[in-house]
């Protein structure tokens, strides 16, 4: 056939058990720092979701607490974006990564409590970079806007956890790595390189202006392709497995997707500066790029569909599979989007119209932020001994964040497609582009508060959970009758 | 392999593993083995997709790429040797220019479809006042986009009596697009109007504050904007017959370009 077997891959598998002990032994070292993660982002994520409300009502009522320089939209914009990839996605990555890399490298955590100061000092980071924003310092260049004295706040506590996943693996017990463990490493890797860089280049020391644009858009596409999504898949291919007890279909998809995502990832970001003041080559890579970034994209995608087929109706009783499938497959749609979008018929005509919000929001909310709302409610009954206490709650949180993701993509997809092309018909003037994209805007700030009300069921019953600590006598929580009496079935 | 059966449906399960150590987790006791790999192979349909995106990216660069040279920012003026590097932006077309410009400052009175509004707006389309007429001509037309008109006038054997607004605050390019446009739009065929005509009026006029009224344009003499195509033929008319030479530059400019 068409490629080599991964025989190496098999050899590993047999030693590849934990006994229950050892289980609750490693889920005991990772309990502190991962609900701390945890329990961090789920704040960050509701304050995050509270400024959003207020920014995307601004877009259509300007007026909106307009009495203070403290809430308008050039501050609060901002301010939720960075508190959402650093206070929420960023934070939970850390959690889901460091309890993934615990548990698949089959060792407990050691000297935790260093792990929980470091915790303490990114949300320090996350706070001072906040509230510089709020008060005026943030830096305007789109995912970098924490001011200059946040930052290395931010770069000393990642420098900690990072190095702490990176020792836990270096002491896993002997096997083969799983596919997780690549894409989480390789995450944790990537994002000091390219915070890093984009801080000493774009902040600390600005280099010249014509290099800042490509430095700026390779940073904010990478902050997704390099940081955000290897952590998130990892996560995912180590729960879907879990959770309906099959293997992972396919190593040679797995093996293809982590590199093609690597390498090609890396090159996307530079499209964005379509007719910009940039080499034609620099253009045409990032265009190539982004056509290749189909491969990653198609691999994964299908190596979770070869997975999951014929075991798709757990969705339907597990809510951590249902969040966790959502958002693996919300990879797969803003992979796709993204890459149309690269595409430069599609980019000079829709270049500055909301369709790119659109596209952040679906990596954003619909991939990034769903597979980890998959992996909290998969983590966080081991770590504390319970059970999800309120079936209803889970329902809400998700069916008001589906609606509104729904609403809200559709709403900017269309919406930006109006506003691209009125921008791009010669004879009609930019206002007008505005006032089409209007009633769109107002739609999508609708789906904001449904966000908003999903996000603070999630947090209510993140809350009760933390309540119930030790009090596991229910069984768990399920959003359905299984349907068929199967072991596997209650293995959620 | 170890049980897996939930713990808190029936207990009777782990007899061993709950001994002396009471909190393990009902959670972690109902789990699944920890992940393996399967040894599927990438399906051969993507794969075949997977070699045509290649070669599509690989031929996307390589017709974008600008030959790799720093000094391109255009793929579209370099082929993919690199030869023909640089070279100048094509030329905007003025009528497309024009076009955006009237739709923006223009549409409201003289409508898009150029006619005007009868009684209260006059016509742009066939008008002696946009492509030339008796006594009017390229200078009278570029002097009212300018500073503006007042007062009564006739336009096609009507009476028109509203003010048209001075648009000095557009630039000379921008003038003689939209002036190009609404000479060669709606039937109209008259030649275009140059930045430099235009420049070379508002220097004339530079003073000037007030709109024209009809008596005082009458009294300028005529001109034609390509100076050097009808030369000396306009220049010595005196004030007090005008009438010829106009006529005789817009026949002169207006049948060369139908």
């Amino acid at each position: 056939m068409n490629q080599p077997s991964h025989s190496s891959h098999h050899e590993g598998t047999e030693v590849r058990t934990l006994s229950n002990e050892e289980r609750a032994a490693i889920d005991a070292s990772t309990r502190g720092p991962v609900i701390l993660f945890i329990g961090s982002s789920i704040f960050w994520l509701v304050i995050g979701t509270c400024l959003k409300v207020v920014a995307d009502w601004q877009l259509s009522f300007p007026s909106l607490l307009d009495f203070t320089a403290l809430f308008t939209y050039g501050r609060i914009e901002p301010a939720q974006s960075n508190i959402l990839i650093y206070g929420w996605a960023s934070t939970a990555a850390f959690g889901a990564g460091l309890w993934v890399t615990a548990r698949l490298s089959r060792v407990p955590l050691l000297h935790k409590k260093l792990l929980i100061s470091a915790g303490i000092i990114w949300n320090l980071g996350v706070i001072i970079g906040a509230a510089g924003i709020l008060v005026g310092d943030g830096n305007s260049i789109p995912g970098l806007d924490f001011p200059g004295y946040a930052s290395p706040i931010l770069l000393i506590a990642y420098a900690l956890i990072a190095s702490w996943i990176i020792i836990t693996l270096c002491y896993r017990q002997p096997g083969a790595l799983f596919a997780s463990q690549w894409f989480i490493f390789a995450g944790f890797l990537c994002f000091p390189w390219l915070y890093a860089t984009a801080n000493i280049l774009l902040v600390w020391n600005p280099v010249q202006a014509s290099a800042q644009g490509p430095i700026a858009c390779w940073f904010l596409e990478n902050l997704t392709n390099l940081w955000l999504a290897p952590v998130a898949i990892g996560t995912g291919f180590y729960i879907v497995p879990k959770l309906i007890s099959r293997p992972i279909a396919s190593p040679s998809l797995s093996v293809l997707g982590f590199w093609t995502l690597i390498l090609f990832g890396s090159w996307t970001g530079i499209s964005n500066l379509f007719g910009g003041p940039i080499p034609a080559w620099m253009m045409g890579a990032g265009v190539a790029a982004s056509i290749m970034l189909i491969i990653p994209v198609f691999s994964i995608a299908m190596n979770l569909h070869l997975t999951l087929s014929g075991k798709y109706e757990v969705m339907s009783w597990s809510p951590a599979l249902r969040f966790t499938v959502f958002g693996l497959y919300g990879f797969f749609f803003s992979g796709i989007l993204a890459t149309l979008l690269a595409l430069p018929n599609f980019h000079g005509a829709l270049q500055f119209s909301d369709v790119f919000a659109g596209a952040s929001l679906l990596s954003l909310y619909g991939f990034v932020s769903m597979t980890f709302f998959g992996a909290i409610y998969y983590i966080v009954p081991r770590l504390i001994n319970a059970e999800w206490p309120c079936v209803t709650l889970i329902r809400c949180h998700f069916w008001l964040v589906l609606t509104g993701l729904v609403l809200a993509l559709s709403a900017l997809l269309l919406g930006g497609l109006l506003q691209g092309f009125a921008q791009f018909d010669v004879a009609s003037t930019f206002r007008s582009s505005i006032e089409f994209v209007s009633p769109f805007r107002f739609l999508s700030a609708i789906a904001s508060v449904l966000f908003l009300l999903g996000h603070l069921s999630f947090a209510f019953l993140f809350v009760l959970m933390l309540l119930k600590t030790g009090k596991s006598h229910s069984g768990p929580a399920l959003l359905n009758e299984p349907t068929e009496n199967s072991l596997e079935t209650l293995a959620v | 392999m170890t049980s897996n059966t939930p713990s808190n449906e029936d207990p009777s399960n782990l007899p061993n593993q709950t001994g002396n150590k009471p909190t393990i987790p009902a959670p972690v006791l109902r789990e699944n083995p920890e992940p393996t790999n399967a040894s599927e192979p990438i399906p051969l349909a993507l794969t075949s997709i997977f070699f045509v995106i290649i070669f599509i990216a690989g031929i996307y660069l390589a017709l974008n790429s600008g030959g790799f040279r720093s000094d391109v920012f255009s793929p579209d003026l370099v082929s993919w040797s690199g030869a023909g590097a640089g070279g100048p932006a094509a030329p905007v077309d003025p009528k497309v220019v024009g076009k955006r410009i009237f739709t923006q400052n223009c549409i409201a009175c003289h409508q898009s479809t150029g006619l005007g509004m009868a009684g209260q707006w006059p016509p742009l389309v066939a008008s002696e006042w946009v492509v030339g007429g008796d006594w009017v001509a390229d200078n009278h037309l570029v002097g009212i986009l300018l500073h503006g008109l007042q007062g009564a006038i006739q336009v096609k054997g009507a009476t028109y009596n509203n003010a048209m607004p001075q648009w000095k605050q557009l630039k000379d390019d921008q003038i003689a697009a939209v002036l190009t446009y609404i000479r060669s739009e709606w039937g109209n065929a008259a030649a275009p109007i140059s930045a430099e005509y235009v420049k070379s009026i508002r220097d004339k006029t530079i003073d000037r504050t007030e709109p024209w009224s009809q008596k005082e344009l009458k009294a300028m003499p005529a001109e034609s904007a390509g100076a050097s195509v009808t030369p000396a033929a306009p220049a010595p008319a005196a004030p007090a017959t005008p009438a010829a030479p106009a006529a005789a530059s817009a026949g002169a400019k207006s049948t060369p370009s139908a």
